[in-house]
């Protein structure tokens, strides 16, 4: 028996022939996953470092906010659906519903399984999908296993060329009563090269509740971490500068830094105005252009002491290791002999320029930048910190994960570490 | 995805450069898996696809990449045991409309077996093609299945006297 089924099982598998290289469709997904996975990370590392996150908004509007992108006038029309998420693929899909394949699709819950399943992560085993009674087509969907909170599929009933038989439904955009939003709005117009202003609050009393904010191309995705501390949120998430088309916008409720999706506001913006945007410069307010001074000053006097009375005494992050001291744990990397953490670390990374993430000033800038976007000039900053194949290894993790320094809205310095 | 996998354009240049050399590495044995696991090759690309999708987005976070491949194994192990749990909410749409699945293309013995298979539990489907195709051991079948290796040998060995059960009862 034992010998028989073997065989079997070896005969079975030879039977599978997989050709080829991997789909769009499994890279597409993977960037959409990165992107979110990625900007969760940042958010566990930033929440560490500030302990609670407060004032970001009241931040960004003092000092370095662009404000939302709106052209003035839209260009063009865009595919007006959120899933499937392509023309093409929607062509595709009502095809081969015309020849009797996939049937599902022109079911609205079914469609909205799908779309809970694909896009939010749900077990379909897990999802309550109900129809709403009167007017459009609106499937409610909820996963009473991770929250209560709603989410609205608003559904499309899309003819095709041939006829009725390839009538299918396509979810045109999602809604969740967890969520206001200030900006964007559906249509709103995104300038590649710029930033996304995605800004609004949190309804649900759900404890715990964080928002993260992801725009998705069809070439690229972008992603924004998630955010709690209060009710407000406020993100800015970069545009890349060679995106096409018009990207869905994803507003999605988490519960902590657990990426698992509770429920989301998703539609799609328009595309608009020309590559290459301007970004406003970032200007440092004195009271943190001064911590930096201090900290500056006391690296390259190799003054432990004066940078230890820099050190907040709440919050402060040094290490993901589980280090009390931070100025034990630096003196020590530094006696190894690898680390020359005063003398060259710190310095360095001060020199260069800095970004602005979740109400704290970063240096290097691009520790708030996703890898793939960073340019010559970003490579080169980064070559005064890391050694070439460093940067290529963050490059490649889609994470910048080397040492960055951070000081928030009061001139508190939060942080100075690397890893993940 | 349902519905747009079947005429999917392949990912090119330089974009899909380190995921695809990952998946033409590791796709064709993880689809052989599913399938056995599942019986139904289209099943099987899904859910190895989708393994990959979620395996490529937590890919930085895998302290040893060079143990894609034992990740990947554990990832199509647990969708597929995870694709037998929601099938019971499909299942009845797909039977209220007629789509039954297709009959076996080679009845016999062996097809027999291969039914048999796969009127077996999922876990313990799991169990035997974990042991018997890939040649694991029952600790790291154990692993896999987040049980204990006592559960393995019971599952195995219960889900071979149900085959034999089977096998002689359609005799």
């Amino acid at each position: 028996m034992d010998r028989e089924l073997r065989t079997l099982l070896q005969d079975k598998a030879d039977e599978v022939r997989l050709h080829g290289r991997i789909p769009e469709d499994v890279l597409r997904r993977s960037r959409r996953r990165r992107a979110v996975m990625a900007a969760l990370a940042g958010a566990v590392t930033v929440g560490l470092a500030l302990g609670a996150f407060v004032g970001a908004r009241e931040l960004l509007s003092e000092t370095t906010s662009p404000g939302p992108l709106r052209p003035a006038a839209p260009i063009g029309e865009s595919y007006p659906y959120i899933w499937p998420a392509t023309l093409g693929e929607l062509e595709l899909t009502q095809r081969q519903v015309a020849e009797g394949h996939v049937p599902l699709w022109t079911v609205p819950e079914q469609v909205a399984g799908f779309y809970v399943r694909d896009v939010m992560g749900w077990d379909l085993a897990d999802a309550v999908l109900e129809v709403q009674k009167g007017g459009p087509v609106v499937v409610v969907a909820t996963n009473p296993t991770v929250s209560d909170i709603r989410t609205r599929l608003i559904m499309a009933l899309v003819a095709g060329e041939p006829g009725p038989d390839d009538d299918i439904y396509a979810v045109s955009s999602a809604e969740t009563d967890a969520i206001s939003l200030e900006e964007p709005i559906p249509g709103d117009l995104v300038v590649p090269g710029s930033r996304m202003v995605v800004a609004g609050r949190l309804l649900s009393e759900e404890p715990g509740l964080t928002v993260s904010v992801t725009l998705e191309w069809s070439n690229s995705a972008a992603g924004s971490g998630a955010i709690g501390g209060g009710p407000s949120f406020r993100h800015r998430v970069p545009v890349p500068p060679d995106v096409q088309g018009a990207p869905v916008a994803r507003i999605a409720v988490h519960r902590g830094t657990d990426d698992e999706i509770l429920a989301l506001t998703s539609f799609r913006l328009e595309e608009g105005g020309a590559a290459g945007a301007s970004e406003p410069e970032l200007v440092i307010p004195p009271r943190i252009a001064e911590t930096r001074e201090a900290l500056l000053s006391a690296a390259q006097a190799r003054d432990w002491e004066a940078l230890r009375a820099l050190i907040s005494d709440k919050g402060f992050t040094f290490s993901f290791g589980g280090e009390t001291d931070p100025i034990r744990y630096w003196k020590r990397l530094e006696s190894e002999g690898h680390v020359p953490v005063m003398g060259d670390i710190l310095p360095a990374v001060l020199e260069t320029d800095p970004g602005f993430e979740r109400g704290v000033f970063v240096w290097p800038a691009q520790a708030t930048e996703d890898p793939a976007r960073w340019d010559p000039a970003d490579i080169e900053a980064l070559a005064g910190i890391h050694a070439e194949e460093d940067v290529r290894a963050f490059q490649e993790a889609g994470l910048y994960y080397g040492w960055r320094l951070g000081i928030d809205q009061n001139g508190t310095w939060v942080f100075f570490v690397a890893g993940d | 995805m349902i519905g747009v996998q079947g005429g999917a354009a392949v990912a090119v240049g330089a974009e899909g450069g380190r995921l695809g050399e990952l998946y033409e590495a590791h796709a064709p044995d993880a689809v052989r898996l599913a399938y056995l696991l599942t019986g139904d090759r289209h099943l099987a690309e899904d859910l190895v696809q989708e393994a990959f999708v979620r395996l490529f987005g937590r890919f930085r976070d895998l302290r040893n990449p060079d143990a894609f491949g034992a990740y990947l194994r554990t990832t199509v192990v647990n969708l597929a045991r995870s694709h037998f749990r929601r099938r019971q909410v499909e299942r009845a749409y797909v039977e209220r409309e007629g789509h039954a699945p297709d009959p076996p293309e080679d009845p016999g013995g062996r097809e027999d077996m291969w039914q048999a298979l796969h009127r077996l539990r999922p876990r313990q489907r799991a169990a035997i093609v974990l042991r018997f195709y890939e040649d694991l051991t029952e600790a790291q079948t154990a692993d896999i299945l987040g049980c204990a290796v006592g559960t393995v040998k019971s599952l195995v060995s219960r889900g071979i006297d149900q085959l034999r059960g089977q096998l002689q009862r359609s005799e």
